[in-house]
């Protein structure tokens, strides 16, 4: 019975993977196919330790990553307080809640972008109404374009942090709250010695989600920025994605991809073990 | 002095009423049990006195001060749940000293305490642990503890020993008395188990559906309960209660149900007739003999249905009259199913209930 799951993972995972690899090995030029294909060993990963562009890019893919992940787990343990409380139409909010992460992020992106909009964008309506001269062009500023994708991921993504959340919320049990209000514990007391420990839980398996997610975040910048301006948002699996498709670097491109995967591999195995191991013991609790 | 008054506490949740004008009164020092089947509102009264929940009308005074404005961590209360509910991250010293941490106790204090209650429940070398590292008697006991640690006026429980196996309850009931009788503290206590109720309260009220049938001390609800309820609530095996008609009429008691007949001169002489076709006979199980009593009783015959060898009692289902009728007696090896048996009940041992209301026969006969 392990031999079908085996053969899909294989099949569907390994492989490509591996093939990945394998091309990464590679100098390939797209556009020039009469320079052939030679291997080149890791050489595709030497350069790109020493591109500076890539390491532009990683930069703005870790402030990505430490802001967006930050905000959405404030956030998320926000939502989840809210609708942890019963409160006639309770059912309805919740739902409310998740509709942002329902949106696929292709719509999301290009909605954020039509209400930056520099002439005809929501914000700028909202904001200055019919002073038109006074409107922003939001997504040409470098800090303001990085702000926005960090805006937009934060608006999609903290509901479902919330749900993770509440998921925890759920499981401490009433009458510990109960106990720690005979106690004497204030409301504030409440949460910072009891729901907040207790959260501990859920809460690092939110941030896992979230870092994994963040860290290859693509289609918010594809739609909303390609990048710019200048190099303001260019995410490292946009700069992979130029490499490949644009600039036909199929091996170069290639190797960012597998640079990011194996980040990312390192990233959950780390997890797993520390967080991971610590998460499991209190869940037996 | 902290005694407790309850005055006409009502309870609805949405148009449901939970509970219906509970007036009750402790003294201090008093362990009164409330005790009533599931869902009858114990937990729910409980948890207003407590401030846990707010009652709908009614005044809840502890310790001679009105405390329906106050929450929970000013009415001087501490509480133990039937789930424990200790903190689950928190060891068994964070857990005792909680309550005095979130009061800003000094260090030495809490530990004077902690040391204090860890020796009196045996808990010492469970201190450092985790209560998922804990047995249920032991959970218990750190739930006893944390409540203890506060020196509170009142104590509430709220069936503590519900979650142990019948022998850890036994003991666990035991040492609660004793805890009782050291600390001197008033206690309420909530439980469906009229053995707890009738070991540990010094008062018992008795509740069912949201209203209170009878406040007494254990005897006083033994042996007068106020009506067929009570009476079956209380005792095990449960009293035979035999529904039918009464006529008592100047110095005679009649009773009928079915071939069931039974007439009683009593000493007393009855000015009014009562009639009732919804009267109700109630006899302890203890209180139907074997052999013939000395003092003046109703006589029974019919047959032995089972006997149940309880190794100290026996308890014999027997069939009188058509009607079913446990007794608890000694041990007698002979008695067989379906032989004949003749029983015995000593008159001032019968309970007659007519309308739901007990009569007093105990009056006719002294
Ligand atoms: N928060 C609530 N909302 C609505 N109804 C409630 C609530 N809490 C309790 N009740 C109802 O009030 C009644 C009394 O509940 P309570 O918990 O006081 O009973 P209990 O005597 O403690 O029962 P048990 O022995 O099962 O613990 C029940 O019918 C219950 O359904
Ligand atoms: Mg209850």
């Amino acid at each position: 019975m392990v031999f079908p799951a085996l053969a899909v993972v294989g099949i569907f995972s390994l492989y490509p993977a591996m093939d990945s690899f394998l091309l990464s090995l590679h100098r390939i030029y797209l556009g020039l196919p009469s320079l052939g294909e030679p291997f080149i060993g890791l050489g595709n990963y030497t350069q790109l330790f020493q591109d500076p562009v890539a390491h532009q890019a990683f930069i703005v893919t870790l402030g990505f990553v430490i802001l967006s992940t930050t905000f959405e787990l404030l956030l998320g343990i926000g939502i989840a307080l809210v609708i942890h409380e019963h409160f006639k139409g309770r059912g309805w909010v919740r739902a409310a809640v998740l509709i942002p992460w329902a949106i696929p992020t292709v719509v999301a992106s290009q909605m954020w972008r039509f209400m930056l909009n520099d002439q005809y964008g929501l914000v700028n309506l909202m904001l200055f109404g019919d002073q038109v001269e006074a409107y922003v062009p939001w997504l040409a500023d470098p800090w303001m374009a990085f702000g926005a994708i960090v805006l937009a991921d934060v608006w999609k993504t903290s509901s479902f942090a919330g749900l993770l959340v509440l998921a925890g919320l759920q499981v401490i049990p009433d009458d510990v709250y109960d106990a720690a209000r005979i106690d004497g514990a204030t409301a504030w007391q409440r949460f910072w010695h009891i729901t907040f420990p207790l959260l501990k839980p859920a809460l690092l398996t939110a941030l896992l989600f979230r870092t994994i997610d963040a860290f290859r975040v693509f289609d918010l910048v594809f739609v909303m920025t390609q990048g710019g301006p200048g190099d303001a948002t260019q995410v490292i699996q946009f700069y992979g994605y130029k490499t490949l498709f644009t600039e036909g670097r199929v091996g170069y491109g290639t190797s960012i991809s597998v640079t990011v995967f194996v980040a990312i591999l390192i990233l959950s195995l780390f997890y797993v073990r520390t967080v991971g191991s610590k998460l499991l013991e209190q869940e037996r609790a | 002095m902290a005694g407790f008054t309850l005055t006409q506490l009502c309870k609805s949740f949405g148009h449901t009423m939970v509970l219906n004008e509970i007036s009750l009164e402790a003294s201090d020092g008093e362990f009164v049990v409330l005790l009533g089947p599931s869902g009858c509102g114990k937990s729910t009264l409980l948890r207003i006195i407590a401030g846990l929940e707010a009652q709908s009308s009614g005044s809840v005074n502890i310790g001679n001060r009105v405390v329906d404005s106050l929450p929970p961590r000013d009415r001087d209360i501490a509480m133990v749940f039937q789930q424990y509910a200790l903190y689950p991250h928190l060891t068994v010293r964070e857990n005792l000293a909680f309550g005095l941490k979130m009061r800003k106790e000094s260090t030495a204090v809490i530990e004077k305490r902690i040391g204090d209650a860890a020796e009196l429940l045996e808990i010492h070398e469970l201190l450092d642990r985790k209560p998922k590292e804990l047995s249920g008697g032991q959970r218990q006991r750190v739930a006893m503890g944390r409540a203890i640690v506060r020196k509170p006026k009142l104590f509430l429980f709220d069936e503590p020993l519900s979650n142990l196996d019948a022998r850890l309850r036994a003991s666990m009931r035991v040492e609660l008395k004793k805890l009782h009788q050291r600390l001197g503290v008033t206690m309420v206590y909530v439980t469906h188990d009229q053995i707890e109720a009738m070991t540990l309260g010094e008062k018992i009220v008795v509740m069912d559906q949201g209203h209170i049938l009878q406040i007494g001390t254990p005897d006083q609800i033994y042996h007068h309960p106020i009506n067929p309820f009570v009476a079956a609530f209380i005792g095990n095996p449960p009293m035979n209660l035999i529904e039918g008609s009464v006529h008592l009429e100047g110095q005679y008691l009649e009773f009928h149900a079915g071939d069931f007949a039974l007439r009683l001169e009593t000493h007393a002489h009855i000015e009014t007739a009562i009639h009732s076709d919804s009267a109700v006979l109630g006899i302890r199980p203890e209180d139907i003999k074997l052999d013939i009593p000395s003092e003046p009783h109703l006589t029974l015959s019919g047959f032995i249905d089972v006997v149940e060898n309880l190794g100290g009692d026996h308890i014999v289902y027997l069939i009188s009259q058509e009607q079913h009728l446990t007794a608890r007696t000694t041990p007698n090896s002979r008695r067989r199913a379906e032989d004949p048996i003749t029983a015995y009940v000593p008159l001032q041992k019968l309970h007659v209930f007519v309308n739901q209301v007990r009569i007093p026969l105990e009056l006719y006969y002294h």
